[in-house]
C-alpha cells in the first residue's frame, strides 16, 4: 500500500490473515503511519521511501490506518480468513471460481450505512455461473471531496 | 535584531543536533516570492499611519512586494517538530524580516482513538477557516476577511496550546472532535489597533514583536500588540468538530486577561483587556464548492489613570468558492462594527462597514500562482473625521494582480 500525494494508494486492501503488507512512501514529505485498531496496533516512525520491512497481519478484522502528520489520510486493511475474497471493481462486481456448494457471502464498504448483519447473504453454487446481487438500501456516506489540494489543511 | 537572531541560532543548534542523531528525515522547507501590481483609491493604510481599510491606499498604486517568505519544518526525532515561518512584507515595520509563527510541536501517536498535541512558541489561535494554506494564507482570496485580518494584525498565541482529538473517523465513526486550550502571554496590547483604526481587509500579518501603525501619527500611532505588561497569563479554549472531512465547526473563547489599569511608563502604552468569542463553519462540497461562515464578537477595554473606555466589536463574513481544476473563483462579503464608549458618556472611535471581495486564482502547478482580486470597502469611521484623515463615510477600492513563485520540498509535494 503506497502513499502518493498524501493519500494511501490503494485506500483499501483485502488480505488473507497471516500475510504481510509493505507501506512505501512515494511522497516528498514524511509520513508517520499508525493503527489503533484492535486487529493490529502498530506504527511506522516518520519515513520517506521504503525503509521498513513488511508489516504482518495475524488477526482477522478491520485495520484502519492513519498518518499522524496528515489527518486527512485514511485507509483500510481488511484481514480475512475467508477462502475466497477480493475487492470489487469500480462497478461493484467481484467474481471467483469456487467448487459447487453452499457459501456465506458478506460484503463491507467503508462508507456503507448498513449494519454488518444486513450485508450478509448465502448462496448455493450448483452450476457454472451463479450470480448473487446484494443491494445497499441506504445511500453511501459522503466520500472525501475530490481534488481538494492537500496543502489546504495546514491550519 | 534580537528577535531574529534567537530563532536563527536555535535552528542552527537544532539542525546540528539532528545530524548528530542520524535519525532525521530532511527538513521540509518552502520559499515564496509574491509580487503585486496594485491599483487603489482611498486613505493610507494603517501600517503607514492612515485609517484605510485595505492593505494599500492613497498613492500606493503600482508594484509592491506582496510577501517574501521562508518556512521550514524540521522533525526532531519521532514525535517532535520545529516550525519556523519568516516573512518580509516590504513596508515600514520596525522589523523588516520577522517570524509570523515559530513553534515546537509535540505530537505523540494516537492511543485508543485519542491524540494529544502540544504546541509551544508563537502561533495562530484556531479561529480562521479560510486561512488553511501554508503561511496562514487563504487559498480563496489574497486579502483575508475582517476577522482574520484583525487576528493577522494583533492576535498571536505566544505560549502553549494543548489539543486533544478524538479521531472518530479512524475508529469507524463519522466525526472527529477536538478540544483546545491555551495559556499565553505577550498579547496585552491586542485591541489597540481595532479600537483606534477599526477593522481592515488585508493580508498583512504582523511579525512577532512587530508594529501596527506609524510612530507619532494619530490615532493608531505605533501599536505594538506583542507586549506583556501585567504578568497575567491570557487563556483561550475552543472546540472543533469535523464531519466526514467535509464539514468543520469551530468555536473559541479568547481572553488575554490584560489588566486594563496597567500602564507602561517608558513607552506610554496601556494594556488592552480583550476578550472575544468566535464561531465558524466550513463546508467542502462536491464539484469543488466551498462555503465558509465566520462570526466574532468581543470587547477591548482600557482603564488607565482612572479613566474607563471600552470598544465592543463584532464581525462576520460569508464566503463562497468554486474550484475548476487549477482555477478557483471566490466571493466574500464581510460586515464589521466597532463601538466606542467612554465613561463620560461620549462616543469615541467607532467604526462600521462592509466589504465585498471577489478573487480569481490560477495555480497551474506547485510553483506558480496567479491571482486577481477586487476589494471594495464602504465604511464609516469616527476617527477618520476626528483626526482629519478624510470623510467619516468613505469607500475604497483595491485591485491586485499577484504572481507568486514557490520553491522547496513543501511546495513540490502539494
Amino acid at each position: 500500500m503506497d502513499q502518493v500525494n498524501r493519500t494511501f494508494e490503494p485506500d483499501l486492501l483485502v488480505i488473507p490473515v497471516h500475510s504481510e503488507v509493505t507501506f512505501p512512501n512515494s511522497d516528498t514529505v514524511s509520513h508517520q503511519i499508525y493503527s489503533f485498531s484492535p486487529a493490529k496496533r502498530f506504527q511506522l516512525p516518520l519515513y520517506r521511501g521504503k525503509p521498513y520491512p513488511p508489516t504482518r497481519f495475524d488477526q482477522v478484522g478491520l485495520v484502519t490506518l492513519g498518518c499522524n502528520i496528515h489527518d486527512e489520510m485514511l485507509a483500510y486493511v481488511f484481514v480475512t480468513d475467508a477462502p475466497f475474497f477480493g475487492r470489487t471493481a469500480a462497478d461493484g462486481t467481484w467474481s471467483a471460481e469456487v467448487p459447487n456448494g453452499r457459501y456465506r457471502v458478506s460484503i463491507w464498504h467503508p462508507r456503507a450505512r448498513e449494519e454488518d448483519k444486513d450485508l450478509r447473504s448465502e448462496v448455493t453454487i450448483t452450476n457454472a455461473d451463479e450470480t448473487l446481487t446484494l443491494h445497499l438500501v441506504r445511500p453511501l456516506k459522503a466520500a472525501p471531496p475530490e481534488g481538494r489540494p492537500h496543502s489546504w489543511d495546514r491550519y | 535584531m534580537g528577535s531574529l537572531l534567537k530563532p536563527a541560532s536555535f535552528l542552527a543548534a537544532v539542525l546540528a543536533a539532528m545530524s548528530a542523531a542520524g535519525h532525521a528525515t530532511a527538513a521540509d522547507w518552502e520559499a515564496d516570492l509574491d509580487g503585486r501590481l496594485v491599483s487603489v483609491n482611498g486613505p493610507l493604510p494603517i501600517i503607514d499611519g492612515g485609517l484605510g481599510n485595505t492593505r494599500f491606499g492613497a498613492d500606493q498604486s503600482g508594484l509592491h512586494l506582496g510577501r517574501a517568505r521562508f518556512a521550514i519544518t524540521q522533525n526532531l526525532g519521532e514525535v517532535w517538530s520545529l516550525s519556523l515561518d519568516a516573512s518580509s512584507w516590504g513596508d515600514h515595520d520596525k522589523i523588516p524580516v520577522g517570524l509570523t509563527e515559530g513553534y515546537l510541536l509535540w505530537r505523540p501517536y494516537p492511543r485508543a482513538g485519542y491524540r494529544l498535541r502540544v504546541k509551544t512558541g508563537a502561533f495562530y489561535a484556531p479561529v480562521s477557516l479560510e486561512n488553511r494554506a501554508s503561511g496562514w494564507e487563504s487559498p480563496y482570496t489574497l486579502s483575508y476577511s475582517a476577522i482574520d485580518s484583525w487576528l493577522a494584525q494583533e492576535v498571536r498565541t505566544i505560549g502553549a496550546e494543548a489539543q486533544i482529538d478524538w479521531l472518530g473517523r479512524h475508529s469507524g465513526h463519522d466525526f472527529d472532535i477536538g478540544l483546545t486550550g491555551a495559556v499565553f502571554g505577550w498579547n496585552d496590547s491586542a485591541g489597540a489597533a481595532i479600537a483606534t483604526g477599526g477593522f481592515t481587509v488585508t493580508d498583512r500579518q504582523s511579525v512577532l514583536w512587530g508594529r501596527v501603525g506609524k510612530p507619532g501619527v494619530q490615532p493608531v500611532r505605533a501599536a505594538e500588540p506583542f507586549r506583556e505588561m501585567d504578568a497575567r497569563a491570557g487563556v483561550y479554549g475552543g472546540l472543533e468538530a469535523r464531519y466526514l472531512d467535509r464539514l468543520v465547526l469551530r468555536f473559541l473563547h479568547y481572553d488575554n486577561r490584560a489588566d486594563p489599569t496597567a500602564v507602561d511608563f517608558v513607552s506610554h502604552t496601556v494594556a488592552w483587556d480583550t476578550t472575544f468569542n468566535s464561531a465558524g463553519l466550513r463546508f467542502d462540497g462536491d464539484r469543488g464548492w466551498t462555503g465558509i461562515f465566520q462570526w466574532m464578537s468581543g470587547t477591548t477595554h482600557i482603564s488607565p489613570h482612572g479613566a474607563d473606555e471600552r470598544w465592543p466589536f463584532r464581525a462576520r463574513y460569508v464566503l463562497l468558492s468554486k474550484r475548476f481544476g487549477n482555477h478557483t473563483v471566490s466571493a466574500r462579503f464581510d460586515w464589521f462594527a466597532v463601538d466606542g464608549f467612554r465613561d463620560d458618556g461620549e462616543d469615541d472611535g467607532w467604526q462600521t462597514g462592509h466589504a465585498s471581495t471577489a478573487a480569481y486564482i490560477f495555480q497551474p502547478n506547485a510553483r506558480w500562482k496567479f491571482a486577481l482580486e477586487w476589494v471594495h470597502v464602504v465604511s464609516t469611521s469616527y476617527n477618520r473625521e476626528e483626526f482629519g484623515q478624510g470623510d467619516a463615510i468613505d469607500s475604497q477600492t483595491q485591485v491586485q494582480l499577484a504572481v507568486r513563485y514557490a520553491l522547496g520540498s513543501k511546495s513540490l509535494s502539494e
